[in-house]
């Protein structure tokens, strides 16, 4: 990890209160990896907001530095991506931020989703402002269709909230849009994808996996599942007990208030199933779902 | 068979000596600080509770540098802490209720003192308990252990007393507030060892000069003020408190005035010296506190918003120093007009 001053490439609207941000990334620093975090101190813009801490975000994205052919200067710096929710004073004042502006980064934090194991097939859920760190695993493992070896579920309040819709269009990166055409969605309105849950969206695509189960062509059930997850408490909750019924492997990624972001002030900790607590920002943000006590968690 | 003193002092002349950013500065400055028998390298310590034992900021925080490290809370028994969330924002402000989380002492000597000992700046061990007696074991399992490791660094160059966590259900606070139990608990800590033992004390007080003197009499070398401030934030959508605890203590520069005073109250009332803390971010928050009367500072939650708080505190004050002709940190105290 390490602490610098990165000047901010993009930050733009994706959706409604969703911003995407972009950050040039130091060339001399290990590449997040998806799960990882940062921290940003948001600049002082709005004097009575009276905000001190640092807001942590997940990566959702990265792009490798471009290297001149005959030489070794850098045509093009690397740039770490992240998409957030404007919710209060300290991510108001970061959407303020003009490209070209310089950003206070800790960088980067956490731990990272573990790969699939041999034969496990990665189905990869997110929920809300919780798809950013999905959409980076996503494409580092290669989701596609049935035939790839990844799915991509996402959940949204409404298909207007859907991010790069309508307006939003021309924001976000290629890669992302890509993602989202092959992606399944569920919405709680129904007007897009399953209505209700990404837990419903689940169970709708593992019993379309089992009726084909036995069938002897490229298919959902001819690998296990492995069932990677973030968004809201809720919805964590709920797919642990999804992947706990069907004996599958699950990692999710947590969020909790954040102070320090490097595992010294306990301040972010999560009740763990063992008991004890368990620090988001040190001992995850991806936890193995069985280490965890989502359900408490939810109260 | 080595003498301690002769080692300590030998060690204080070592920590003594100006750190590298001030040799080339051709200004003779004295940034050195004494606490009972140690000294300070300079005035600008890092918090109890904001710097875990100093390995989680390894990657970020030039730790030799400091003026000294004050370690989380160590307990008798491991401490699992409070349920979340501990934490809420404030305006200008921190409120948390971690409750003392921490291994214990017979983990802490195991798994994080070795670090502490690689460390070149004064260690101070936060001890906090529920019980007179828990204070005491603490100490004495921790001088026991250094008393058995014969050779270099012993990674501990004094306590600070915990007397005034507001998060904890029975004892800390119930200690701070009472000044026959802080003088007794002193003066039985006192017994146990001949570091350097710092009271911090706690603003949800009546009278902390009264609670300082009580340390003093105890045979306290420091005092510490100020612990947080009790606080409270409530959800008015959940119609319930922010934090799980509900209230907590509440830090960062919302309560800098009120750890001034203190500093200003205390300092009249005692000959030991004053450790001040609570919401330093800048140069100029810590000069507060050193004019108030405080030798030394520490620096706790800003360090959430800038790791390198401490340094640039430091840096500041050197640079306070040059233009306002002080030629040694401890002047200060006695410059207010």
């Amino acid at each position: 990890m390490r602490q610098f001053n990165a000047t901010v490439a993009i930050n733009r609207a994706i959706a409604p209160d969703w911003m995407h941000m972009a950050f040039e990334w130091p060339s001399d620093l290990p590449a997040p990896k998806p799960g990882q975090f940062f921290t940003a101190l948001p600049p002082v813009v709005e004097l009575r907001a009276g905000t001190i801490l640092r807001r942590p975000f997940a990566f959702a994205g990265f792009e490798e530095a471009q290297i001149e052919k005959d030489s070794s200067m850098l045509s093009r710096p690397a740039y770490a991506h992240s998409i957030y929710q404007v919710r209060g004073p300290g991510t108001r004042a970061l959407a303020s931020m003009q490209p070209g502006s310089s950003l206070d980064i800790i960088a980067p934090l956490g731990n990272a989703f573990p790969y699939p194991e041999r034969g496990e097939r990665a189905i990869i859920a997110g929920g809300g402002i919780g798809i950013g760190p999905m959409l980076f695993l996503a494409e580092q493992l290669g989701a596609g269709t049935y035939a790839s070896s990844a799915i991509l579920v996402l959940g949204f309040r409404s298909a207007l909230l859907i991010p790069f819709s309508g307006s939003f269009s021309a924001a976000g990166l290629p890669s992302w849009k890509k993602l989202l055409e092959k992606a399944f969605f569920s919405t709680d309105d129904g007007s897009a994808g399953t209505p209700g849950t990404v837990r419903d969206a689940l169970e709708a695509l593992w019993l379309q996996a089992s009726d084909l189960k036995g069938s002897g062509t490229k298919n959902l059930a001819q690998k296990k599942w492995h069932l990677y997850g973030c968004g809201p408490g809720p919805m964590l909750a709920s797919l642990a007990q999804f992947a706990a019924q069907n004996h599958m492997h699950a990692h999710f990624s947590a969020e909790q208030w954040m102070a320090c972001g490097v595992g010294a002030c306990h301040g972010c900790v999560l009740p763990a199933a063992s008991g004890g607590f368990l620090r988001v920002c040190a001992d995850g943000p991806v936890f193995d779902a069985r280490t965890i006590n989502w359900e408490a968690n939810v109260q | 068979m080595k003498n301690p003193e002769q080692e300590q002092s030998k060690k204080n002349e070592i920590l003594a000596g100006p750190p590298p950013s001030v040799l080339n500065l051709g200004y003779d400055l004295n940034l050195s600080v004494r606490i009972g028998s140690l000294i300070m390298p300079n005035p600008v310590g890092v918090a109890s509770g904001t710097f875990g034992y100093g390995e989680e900021y390894d990657e970020l925080v030039h730790i030799d540098a400091l003026g000294a490290l004050y370690t989380k809370a160590v307990t008798l028994e491991p401490r699992e802490g409070n349920p979340p969330p501990r934490l809420v924002e404030t305006p200008m402000g921190l409120i948390n209720s971690i409750g003392l989380a921490n291994p214990g002492v017979e983990k802490f000597l195991r798994e994080k003192l070795p670090s502490l000992r690689t460390r070149l700046c004064p260690i101070i061990v936060n001890v906090a308990g529920s019980t007179e007696d828990d204070y005491i074991q603490v100490i004495e399992r921790i001088e026991a252990h250094l008393a058995s490791t014969d050779s270099g660094r012993p990674g501990i160059d004094g306590y600070e007393i915990n007397v005034s966590c507001p998060n904890v259900q029975k004892g800390g606070m119930s200690f701070g507030i009472d000044p026959r139990l802080v003088e007794r608990l002193t003066h039985s800590l006192r017994q146990k060892t001949s570091r350097p033992l710092i009271i911090k004390l706690s603003p949800n007080v009546t009278d902390i000069a009264e609670i300082a003197r009580a340390a003093e009499a105890g045979g306290a070398d420091a005092i510490s003020c100020i612990n947080t401030v009790v606080g409270m934030v409530i959800d008015t959508e959940k119609k319930k408190p922010a934090i799980a605890m509900g209230t907590g203590g509440l830090s960062g520069p919302a309560i800098r005035p009120i750890g001034v005073a203190a500093t200003y109250k205390v300092g009249k009332a005692v000959r030991i010296p004053v450790i001040g803390l609570g919401g330093i971010t800048n140069a100029s928050d810590a000069i507060q506190y050193l004019l108030a009367g405080a030798l030394a500072v520490q620096v706790g939650t800003a360090l959430f918003s800038d790791p390198r708080a401490p340094l640039k505190v430091l840096d500041g004050i050197i640079e306070w120093m040059k233009r306002h002709s002080v030629h040694s940190v401890s002047d200060i105290r006695f410059m207010l007009r």
